[in-house]
């Protein structure tokens, strides 16, 4: 469904990605980790159509990304870019259905229909009490996820979120992972996320895509990515493994 | 993708929270647009007896339809044009402090109109400055968008900056203008700097009628894309937004309807940059319903403050921009305390 | 002061007493010594300011045309050295080296080593005094703001400049007299515009609104508004003036047609007449000429009736 194809892209004179490949051709939850720098931003943003990459191509349901409609492709591809912050004062309810944005011809007002769809993305991410708020009434992880239900009010097949846990508190960290596992599950949409936290992704995800200056080092389930010889391979710090809950955790050799 | 969750969670939200066309917020404010032009065009430094006009009396027919009239639509046209401009490129730029006047529309129309006075010109070709005033206004525009494009992306944070850099060339340049030139034209060429509608007729309301009209069909045409900037050009783009074209289009059609309104009655500020704010905490809406409110706003404060400048200190006149400064900021102020 | 080191001097000589003669050689040397700066005088300029002057100036820079007008008309325009870049009468005015004109330039006034400057209180900059002061040059500040203060003005300048004598302030003073005391059966409503789009006129308490009143006229302006105000187009047209005075380089015929194609009414109803600018903008000798021309327009028009 969507393929990235030996794509690479430049930031001026820094690389920025170089031929990376990646398929994604089933509903999953796909944690993007890497350091400061590795592509991350840039791959999202490829795949978001925000950029266009200076070699190779990136084909989604086998249609070049420059041969798709901006607005039909929106509607199957949803992007989420780091810190969105409105310049002006906004309600909840009024950011979310912005997202419907794509399905509204260029003098068309929202729905009904939009409206409706609006209401079951921000239940999906339990939101729906929050739609009167402005969002500058809220708490980040609010915020988090009223960004979370904009995306998702277009109901798209892929969801692309650039470090959407960042500089949330621990509980908010765990619950909108959970709530990303959750939309995958309910909605049987594919999910893209840069984090930098290795613990959580792994804890959810299906697959990990690890950067590395701008190159795919691996793509695999985290159960491969999770063992210490990787971690000190490709991120440089010690960490042994530690099974809790039927599950894997990485905890950092304290010198 | 499978979106659901069957059943209607639509329903939860209340009636209210839907909030499609503001109808009731433009007819509220287009009554009072008709109002203020009303009232305007009843008073004035001559006082008219009503029934003299409609028995048809020459004078106060002239004085009413040739004078005040024209000058009190032009009043709310050149409002209506100074507030789209501005709540445009606060839109665009995301940036609550642009007004029509930042990116140097101002400094190139002024210095069309010192260049069109210092020189004699206008003395010699009378009715050349508000030409001279357009082709300052649309040079300014033009080469603050070149400095401001950097393959094929024109940023807006460049933008500013060049509209700031220019607009300080173009004090110098209507400095140096002044320094040249015989006194008397130095005066008239500083007081249409501060704004007057003195000359109003007919002919001028129906060009800035037709610009507007254009202006605002271009603009609703790509409102849709516009108040999705608000979220930021990245997010809008990935949203199949034509960004680098809707940026453009904003940025000259705003620009061009600021250089029209600034050469028919020179630079009268506040208007651009209070209007947008006034109407965006009273109905806290985007862009799409921003636009024909703060048309009308604007129009209806330019309006008010002509009346005011005309009746002051009659029969003479103050410059307009001082009203429109005495009017609107301490409404804003009161606003600002409202708000939350 | 030199006086007293001369006589300090000779207190010196006397008791030792070497030769009378030397003594004499020396004495007459330091006398002519002390004879050769003329006797100073500190006046009080128009403004108040003091300045310290010498009893015959003979390096005038005048900034003002209206004050080159003057200074000639007292006689003493060979005495100026330097004009500022408006003085045009009398002619030989201008072949004077010019100076500048709004903001005229220090250096140029000092390569010129004049021993004083003459400045109107109109158009000159309050940077001026501070200036000259630092180059020890001599200010003397004209006001001739109104009509009534040029004759004063150019008697205490004749007494300043220890030149000419007041027979020519006294005839101006006489001829603008003899204006004001006719009386006039009907007094026409004049507008004095300086520039026509928008229609910027004199407003009261000024020079123009002086002229005006001296040739038995009324400024249409209404009573408290002074300085150059905008004047309503609505109030032409109700109540069109009976004169409205241009001076005729600073507004064209073109600007003229402009305004009457604005306002068709005046056509026929109210006379537009253009005067040489530089007779109706200059509070100067001239001026009893600027009277004699308004009065003129103003007896012309009254032959209507």
């Amino acid at each position: 469904m969507l393929e990235v194809a030996e794509v690479s892209y430049r930031y001026g004179e820094v690389e920025g990605l170089s031929g990376v490949t990646v398929t994604l051709d089933r509903p999953q939850l796909v944690a993007l980790v890497g350091p400061n720098g590795s592509g991350k931003s840039t791959l999202l943003k490829l795949v978001a159509r925000v950029l266009a990459p200076a070699s190779g191509e990136v084909r989604f349901e086998g249609k070049r990304l420059r041969d798709w409609d901006g607005k039909e492709y929106a509607k199957r591809v949803g992007y989420l870019p780091q810190d969105p912050d409105p310049t002006f004062p906004m309600r909840a309810i009024d950011v979310v259905v912005s997202g419907r944005a794509p399905f509204l011809g260029r003098f068309e007002r929202e729905s009904d229909a939009d409206y409706e769809a609006a209401a079951k993305a921000m239940e999906l991410c339990d939101a729906l009490h929050l739609a009167d708020r402005y969002l500058d009434e809220m708490s980040g992880g609010e915020r988090k996820r009223i960004f979370l239900a904009r995306v998702l009010a277009a109901t798209p097949a892929v969801i692309l979120l650039d470090e959407p846990l960042a500089a949330l508190d621990l509980s908010h960290v765990q619950q909108f992972s959970l709530l990303l596992r959750d939309v995958v599950d309910r909605t049987h949409c594919t999910v893209v996320y840069a984090t930098h936290d290795l613990n959580w992704a792994a804890a959810y995800c299906d697959r990990m895509l690890v950067m590395q200056r701008g190159t795919l080092a691996i793509d695999a389930p985290p159960a491969e990515v999770m063992r210490p010889d990787t971690i000190r391979e490709l991120f440089g710090f010690d960490a042994a493994a530690v099974e809790a809950g039927g599950r894997s955790w990485l905890v950092p050799r304290v010198p | 993708m499978r979106l659901w969750i069957s059943g209607s969670a639509g329903s939860k939200l209340l009636p209210l929270h839907r909030r499609p066309h503001n109808r009731l917020g433009l007819i509220l404010l287009a009554l009072i647009l008709l109002g203020a032009i009303a009232l305007a065009a009843s008073i004035g430094a001559t006082s008219l007896s009503w029934r003299a006009l409609i028995a048809g009396d020459a004078t106060t027919r002239t004085i009413f339809f040739d004078i005040r009239l024209p000058r009190t639509i032009l009043a709310a046209l050149i409002g209506a044009a100074l507030a789209v401009a501005g709540v445009t490129f606060q839109t665009l730029l995301r940036n609550p402090l642009a007004d029509p006047f930042i990116l140097g529309v101002s400094g190139g129309a002024a210095s069309g109109a010192a260049i069109a006075t210092a020189f004699g010109l206008a003395r010699r070709v009378p009715g050349i400055v508000p030409p001279m005033a357009f082709l300052g206004a649309c040079a300014a525009t033009g080469a603050v968008f070149l400095l401001a494009r950097r393959r094929e992306y024109t940023d807006p944070t460049r933008l500013l900056l060049s509209g700031l850099v220019l607009n300080a060339f173009f004090s110098a340049v209507i400095l140096i203008c002044f320094a040249l030139s015989p006194q008397g034209d130095l005066t008239a060429a500083l007081k249409w700097m501060m704004g007057t509608l003195f000359a109003a007729q007919w002919s001028d309301v129906v060009l800035l009628l037709v610009l507007l009209i254009v202006t605002m069909a271009v603009l609703v045409s790509i409102a849709n894309d516009l108040r999705l900037f608000a979220f930021g050009e990245e997010d809008a783009k990935s949203r199949g937004v034509a960004v680098e074209r809707v940026k453009i289009i904003g940025f000259i059609t705003a620009s061009i309807v600021t250089g029209a309104a600034v050469a028919v009655s020179g630079i009268i500020g506040f208007v651009g940059l209070l209007v947008p704010h006034l109407v965006r905490m009273i109905w806290r809406r985007d862009f799409r319903d921003l636009l024909p409110l703060s048309a009308l706003a604007g129009g209806t404060l330019v309006v008010l403050a002509d009346l005011l400048s005309r009746i002051v200190i009659q029969p003479s006149e103050l410059p307009i921009g001082a009203f429109t400064a005495v009017l609107g900021v301490p409404f804003f102020l009161m606003l600002l305390r409202r708000s939350r | 002061m030199m006086m007293r080191a001369a006589s300090r001097s000779l207190l010196i000589l006397a008791p030792i007493d070497r030769g009378r003669p030397a003594a004499v050689f020396v004495l007459a040397l330091l006398f002519i010594r002390c004879a050769g700066p003329e006797p100073h005088a500190t006046l009080h300029d128009d403004v108040g300011r003091s300045v310290t002057v010498a009893a015959h100036p003979r390096r005038i820079v005048s900034l003002a045309p209206n004050l080159t007008e003057i200074v000639y008309a007292l006689g003493c325009g060979d005495r100026i050295v330097g004009v500022d870049d408006n003085s045009d009468e009398p002619a030989a005015a201008r072949t004077k080296p010019r100076v500048g004109g709004m903001q005229p330039s220090i250096e140029r006034i000092a390569s010129l080593k004049p021993d004083l400057v003459i400045a109107s209180t109109q158009g000159n900059q309050p940077s001026l005094a501070p200036a000259l002061a630092a180059a020890n040059i001599p200010l003397y500040v004209v006001r001739t703001d109104r009509l009534t203060e040029i004759a004063p003005a150019m008697a205490r300048l004749a007494t300043a400049l220890g030149c000419g004598d007041r027979r020519v302030p006294e005839k101006l003073r006489a001829d603008l007299a003899a204006f004001a005391n006719r009386k006039r059966a009907h007094a026409p409503r004049v507008l004095f515009a300086v520039w026509m789009n928008p229609l910027y006129v004199a407003g009261r308490n000024n020079f123009a609104d002086d002229l005006i009143n001296l040739c038995g006229a009324r400024n249409a302006v209404g009573p408290n508004v002074t300085g150059w105000p905008l004047y309503s187009l609505e109030t032409l047209v109700a109540e069109p003036p009976d004169l409205i005075i241009y001076p005729d380089r600073e507004v064209t015929p073109a600007q003229v047609e402009e305004l009457l194609r604005r306002v068709p009414s005046l056509r026929g109803r109210t006379e537009i007449v253009g005067v040489d600018e530089n007779l109706f903008t200059r509070p100067g000798p001239r001026v009893a000429q600027a009277a004699a021309r308004l009065n003129a327009i103003v007896d012309q028009w009254e032959r209507r009736f």
